[in-house]
């Protein structure tokens, strides 16, 4: 009995410092990105909605990072956020796990910097990885190329 | 004794650790949860940018109603300050909450940000990241308070 309860003991120990350590990612970076080498975020927007839409997903809008919380016309011109979305995809998504709303709808952020504009979004399968549920990731695998396919199409400008 | 007690705090400290999205409910229809959020919102110094009809959106298209609705909330000094400590946070702004209707109430959960935190461990990213949990922390209170 002493030694089951010593056992008991460690695995509630190991299990209390293995929850306190954060979910990490397996083998994946929370961030995709592209760099569009020169031009400026206007050509960048452009570029970026037609290889949304050359990729099978709908263009949803575009609005400066701080639309609608700074007053009109004195919106930052340096960083926007291009919203889209593949309805199928989002309807099956969200039939399997009502989390994926974590990365829904699709959004990329464009930063100009003086080089070049620099294309992020959360990357979906970071995502579904510490949500730890494989019939999701397989979705949000096939997002994730879908992403990376966008922008780098994108950056071919 | 003392050991059981250690076990025990070991497990509630590791579950406030991992701490997760942040999440509230409001015995409410779908439309009175985002009046409701955005008054909260307002009260803690943040703006409504946008409702996301991703349920009207989807029903529209002969897809299933999913129930659900997401909301952008933000502030521009939140942009700032993202601006200066890691350009990479801007990624999660505008603040993402969702909406989920289950019978007559709305749950509502915030994106899970704790994990940025371990991505991005620097003070000023930690500190500015849990001053946005904080807030969306208020937010939800006062929304599951009225």
């Amino acid at each position: 009995m002493h030694v089951y309860s010593r056992c008991l003991l460690w695995v509630f120990l190991c299990f209390g410092l293995f929850s306190a350590l954060p979910a990490r990612a397996e083998e994946e970076d929370p961030l995709l990105s592209v760099f569009l080498e020169g031009g400026n975020i206007e050509q960048a927007t452009e570029s970026l909605i037609q290889a949304i839409n050359s990729n099978n997903f709908s263009f949803i809008r575009q609005q400066a990072i701080d639309s609608r919380l700074v007053p009109a016309g004195l919106e930052a011109g340096s960083a926007r956020i291009v919203y889209f979305c593949n309805f199928d995809l989002m309807s099956r998504a969200l039939a399997i796990d009502t989390r994926t709303t974590e990365f829904l709808p699709c959004r990329i952020t464009l930063i100009e910097t003086d080089k070049g504009v620099e294309l992020s979004a959360v990357n979906p399968a970071w995502v579904s990885n510490r949500l730890g549920n494989h019939r999701l990731h397989e979705y949000c695998v096939k997002m994730k190329k879908d992403y990376l396919n966008i922008m780098s199409e994108a950056a071919l400008w | 004794m003392v050991k059981p007690v250690c076990a025990i705090l070991v497990l509630v400290l590791g579950a406030v650790a991992h701490a997760g999205p942040l999440t509230a409910t409001a015995k409410t229809d779908l439309a009175g949860a985002i009046d409701g959020l955005t008054a909260a919102a307002e009260n803690s110094g943040y703006q409504l940018v946008k409702v996301q009809p991703i349920d009207q959106a989807l029903i529209k298209r002969g897809y299933p109603n999913p129930g659900m609705r997401i909301l952008f909330i933000g502030k521009s000094s939140a942009v700032e300050q993202a601006m200066k400590a890691n350009p990479k946070l801007l990624s999660v702004l505008p603040l993402r909450l969702t909406l989920i209707v289950e019978d007559e109430r709305v749950i509502v959960s915030s994106d899970d940000l704790e994990m940025w935190k371990a991505m991005f461990p620097d003070p000023a990213t930690v500190r500015l990241i849990e001053g946005w949990q904080h807030d969306l922390g208020l937010i939800l209170s006062d929304l599951s308070g009225r």
